[in-house]
């Protein structure tokens, strides 16, 4: 006994022999239980008795520690009971156990660790409970290690040491058996490798790097080699994906049976690189089997498996949308070739692209997880194609764009009354998904404000659809974009109020609307511009205009009102020989055959001198009405169908033809001016516009900076040749709106 | 003592870098400049120190501004505005009822000081003058000019002119010169400037500064949208020339060259 000579009353001596009797009594229960434990823990006959023995020695165990009247021998009889108890363990360990599971290999290693270890665990439960007092009041506060853990290290250096290597040896080959194809015990290989968990105590330290670390090096081994050999087998490539998710499955029911938790991932990361990002470039560009194939053949099932494999790696979808690009892009172009030969089918045209947007759409739905990478890559596909102009084979001038080819889709569309108004919407919805991949929007613009005005003025068309398709424009391109259409649209419902205001006007001031009379006014800045006529106009129609005019200039002040003839249409009453007639013409065309109630024959000169129109005009009109299908005029002397200014012409009136109401073509109206006339002009003034405010709020910048500052600003809308901006930057110095620098060159200042 | 001094160096730099019309310059440093200054443009003390304050003691500037603005800052003596005046009676052809030198006229008293009519230093003469009107000197241009020139004998006139072939070797001088000579060939109200007229100054002036005249030249006769050329093209033209020299891979065509001159790089390398 290493006790301190004590004076007092309490005879150390005393108390010394006390201890030992206990002890005796201890050291027998506890022996019991590694006797017990040894034998397998079969339940020994006397159980209660067993746990009654355990009861009492843990309350011996308190009574040493704590009814004594000093507390210094508490805290000895403590240590020396830790102490002993650990030989105890100790002895046991090194005799009975550890020669069991030394130098064993194979199975017979894990069976025996397998009772080893679960007999320890045992020993560690009941010998807590024992000495549990222990670990309230002395492993706490004396800086050793608790109960269990000092059993757990006992463990750890008669047995776990000793035979670490080989264990993971086993338990690796037994995992390489399972990978085999063959079955094993798992519970067994569970309770193993917890071994390893338990055995570094309150870290996993241990287990990652006498377990988990040679596991993975043979996993990635293991697949590393599976991984070649499937992919030089013959057509192995096509099977490759599903092997490779079939394994990746497997690894991770594996880990969920047996490993420690944390595993899961290392182990599938390390499987998907060796199977995956290794292969990737092999997989995805193999020409049978890879991305493109898959497109070619429109596979989707293995699409979408590609897609969930390598989106699970690092940028394993950078490559795969790569290709998917590249190849919508050659389907794009091989659409652009097809109906650049020959005339251009502009609704095929449309029609294929709109069809080739679906066909991804659908794909990245439902296979692809609506992944963005994916959606980028069809949109940069798509404005590559698109943009590319389609060379009419005829060698016009004019190149036909997208942006015409859509405006005149749409414009198609509106005029289609058989089409449903849900059928409608969907096309529209798809049709401004491929107004965004055009760059030349202002363009598409000036075709479809073009079409629209034709629309609204001369054919009839839904105006529910028109706004339809407006909003969804303003919502991608915002207000200024889509204001002049709206206004041509407001213009044209006011026409109807307007009417209603002037024919009660005329009702107020007493005046005769002659017959029946109606006038559009459209604001000018609105629709496109229309060729303005000087016609003089015959008494019967010029009296309703001036009383026109003047209700609206008492309406509105300071506007100045144009008359467009060239847009007008009158149905006249016409007395055949052979029948009254309800002729359909244009203005014009009513013009002179109005002037035919006044005189039998007329001279073509005179007609053009009496309304005051050119004489090209006259002729057209004069034209339509003697030479085309119905020829209501005649001439007076015979010749090819030529008009000449001296020609002299007179109502034929034997004119008949079966309709009693028909509409005489008319001349072609004149053009109002080219759109892409119109754009480039205006182009020039946005690009002015936007070099000016740029320069305003920066006062100096630098040559460079100023190109890239606008056409940052102006690809929204179309896209900027550099060119065009130099032009106009030096055309700004010029007049005095920016100055060079006159020590840097390269740099621009702003003159207020 | 040497940290003062480092510390006032510094701060003197500073101060110039931010600021570039500061005054705080030493005495020193001032008298380096006129001195520099006159050096360049044998000018007097006074106009030196006057320009060079003007231009915040920036010496380039400076320069530029006195070759620009000649007209500003006389000659350390005035010339006899009387006698210069008769120099004018005597060639000036009595028949003309406007007071100026031209043609006959001009052409004698230009061959009178020895310098040839046809060559372009007689544009130079009028540059000195800075005369308005192409080919033609006014009274009160030739009397007040040669008077700011200190020059009022023929004798003098012709050593003064002589030197002027200099400035084809100068290349400020020649750099204000030739910007003066864009607004003297163009009329007041223009900003451009007939592609003839142009041309011809260029085959007079350019020579001997711009080694690829004559492809440019070409180039420009050739081009038929030009038609015009603007005060930016003429003043770039020049900074071309230097830039580039007779070797046009020099050229860098992200700089801010005007869109002719990129075409006519352009055309160049086609050739």
């Amino acid at each position: 006994m290493q006790g301190r000579k004590k004076a007092g009353k309490t005879d150390s001596h005393e108390y010394h022999k006390h201890f030992e009797e206990e002890w005796k009594f201890i050291e027998r229960s506890f022996q019991r239980l590694l006797e017990l434990v040894d034998s397998g823990y079969k339940a020994p006959p006397d159980h209660n008795d067993f746990i009654k023995q355990n009861m009492e020695t843990y309350t011996r165990v308190y009574n040493l520690c704590t009814k004594n009247d000093s507390a210094k021998c508490g805290v000895q009889a403590a240590g020396l009971l830790y102490g002993r108890s650990k030989e105890m363990i100790e002895k046991y360990l090194d005799s009975r156990v550890t020669k069991n599971v030394v130098n064993k290999k194979g199975e017979e290693l894990l069976k025996q660790l397998y009772k080893a270890w679960e007999s320890h665990q045992l020993v560690v439960k009941w010998g807590r409970f024992m000495f549990h007092y222990l670990d309230i009041y002395y492993t706490k506060h004396n800086q050793v290690d608790n109960l269990r853990v000092m059993m757990l290290r006992c463990f750890n250096s008669a047995v776990y040491e000793k035979i670490k290597v080989d264990l993971c040896d086993v338990l690796l080959k037994e995992v390489e058996k399972e990978r085999g194809g063959n079955t094993i015990d798992r519970i067994v290989m569970k309770e193993a490798i917890n071994l390893f968990v338990e055995m570094g105590l309150e870290s996993n330290h241990i287990y990652e790097h006498d377990f988990e670390t040679p596991f993975l090096e043979q996993t990635a081994k293991y697949y590393q080699r599976m991984s070649a050999s499937w992919l030089s087998e013959d057509g192995g490539i096509h099977t490759y994906l599903k092997r490779v998710e079939n394994s990746l499955n497997q690894e991770q029911q594996r880990s969920l049976s047996y490993l420690h938790s944390t595993s899961e991932t290392h182990v599938i990361s390390r499987v998907e690189q060796e199977l995956l990002t290794e292969h990737k470039a092999r997989v995805l560009e193999d020409p049978d089997a890879g991305t493109q194939a898959l497109l070619a053949n429109w596979k989707t099932e293995d699409l979408g498996r590609m897609f969930q494999l390598f989106a699970r790696i690092h940028n394993g979808l950078d490559k795969m949308s790569e290709i998917v690009r590249e190849y919508i892009k050659e389907e794009g172009k091989a659409i652009n070739k097809k109906f650049s030969a020959g005339e251009v089918d502009q609704k095929g045209y449309i029609d294929a692209s709109l069809e080739l947007h679906d066909k991804y759409t659908g794909l990245f739905r439902e296979f692809f997880n609506n992944n963005s990478h994916f959606f980028k890559a069809r949109k940069s596909a798509f404005e590559v194609f698109i943009n590319e102009t389609l060379a009419p084979p005829k060698g016009d001038n004019q190149k036909i764009t997208s942006s015409e080819l859509l405006s005149s889709y749409c414009d198609n569309m509106m005029k289609n009354e058989k089409i449903t108004p849900d059928e409608l919407e969907a096309t529209l919805e798809k049709i401004v998904e491929l107004f965004t991949y055009i760059s030349d929007k202002d363009l598409f613009q000036e075709f479809y404000r073009k079409q629209m005005s034709k629309r609204l003025l001369v054919s009839k068309t839904d105006n529910d659809n028109e706004r339809s398709l407006i909003s969804k424009l303003k919502l991608k391109m915002g207000a200024p974009y889509t204001s002049k259409l709206e206004g041509m649209i407001t213009d044209k419902n006011l026409g109807a109020e307007t009417q209603k205001s002037f024919l009660e006007y005329c009702k107020h001031k007493g005046k005769t609307v002659d017959f029946d009379f109606t006038t559009q006014v459209l604001t000018t800045g609105y629709w496109p511009a229309f060729k303005i006529d000087p016609l003089n106009p015959p008494t019967e129609l010029a009296s309703n205009m001036a009383s026109f005019t003047e209700f609206y200039n008492q309406k509105t002040k300071s506007r100045v009102l144009k008359w467009v003839h060239s847009l007008g249409t009158a149905t006249l009453a016409a007395k055949f020989n052979k029948g009254n007639k309800e002729v359909i013409v244009s203005t014009f065309q009513a013009c002179v055959l109005l002037s035919y109630n006044s005189k039998i024959n007329i001279q073509a000169s005179d007609l053009a001198k009496e309304y005051a129109l050119p004489f090209e005009e006259i002729k057209r009109t004069i034209h339509s009405l003697a030479f085309g299908k119905f020829t209501v005029l005649k001439r007076n002397a015979a010749g090819k169908k030529v008009v000449a200014e001296s020609d002299i012409f007179h109502i034929n009136e034997d004119f008949h033809t079966p309709q009693r109401k028909f509409k005489i073509p008319g001349v072609t109206r004149a053009v109002p001016g080219d759109p892409h006339d119109k754009t480039d002009e205006s182009r020039r003034h946005v690009t002015e516009a936007c070099i000016v405010r740029t320069m305003k709020a920066r006062k100096q910048l630098s040559h460079n900076e100023l190109q890239t500052e606008c056409i940052k600003q102006l690809s929204h809308l179309f896209k900027p040749d550099p060119r065009l901006i130099k032009k106009r930057i030096e055309d700004l110095i010029n007049r005095s709106y920016l100055e060079r620098d006159e020590s840097d060159r390269n740099m621009y200042r702003y003159l207020a | 003592k040497n940290l003062n001094r480092d510390n006032r160096s510094r701060s003197r730099t500073e101060t110039r870098l931010t600021e570039e019309r500061s005054t705080v310059m030493s005495s020193y440093s001032q008298r380096r400049a006129i001195s520099d200054f006159k050096n360049i443009t044998s000018a007097s003390d006074a106009i030196a120190r006057k320009v060079l304050q003007a231009s915040g003691w920036n010496l380039e500037r400076a320069v530029d501004d006195y070759y620009a603005n000649r007209h500003k800052y006389p000659a350390a003596k005035l010339g006899d505005k009387k006698k210069i005046a008769k120099i004018f009676d005597k060639y000036m052809d009595e028949e003309e009822s406007t007071d100026e030198l031209f043609g006959e006229a001009l052409f004698n008293f230009l061959s009178g000081i020895d310098v040839d009519p046809e060559e372009s230093v007689s544009l130079a003469v009028c540059w000195k003058l800075n005369c308005t009107e192409m080919g033609r000197i006014t009274r009160d241009e030739f009397v007040n000019g040669f008077s700011m020139l200190g020059l009022d004998s023929v004798k003098a006139m012709k050593t003064e002119m002589a030197k002027l072939k200099s400035i084809f070797n100068n290349p400020r001088e020649f750099k204000a010169f030739y910007q003066w000579l864009f607004t003297y060939c163009t009329e007041d109200k223009r900003k451009t400037m007939d592609k003839e007229i142009a041309v011809s100054m260029w085959e007079q002036t350019l020579p001997s500064v711009f080694p690829l005249l004559k492809d440019w030249l070409e180039f420009v006769n050739e081009n038929e949208q030009l038609k015009f050329v603007s005060k930016d093209l003429w003043n770039q033209l020049l900074e071309f020339a230097r830039d580039v020299g007779d070797d046009i891979s020099k050229y860098d065509e992200d700089g801010a060259w005007p869109v002719v001159i990129d075409d006519f790089v352009e055309w160049y390398n086609d050739k």
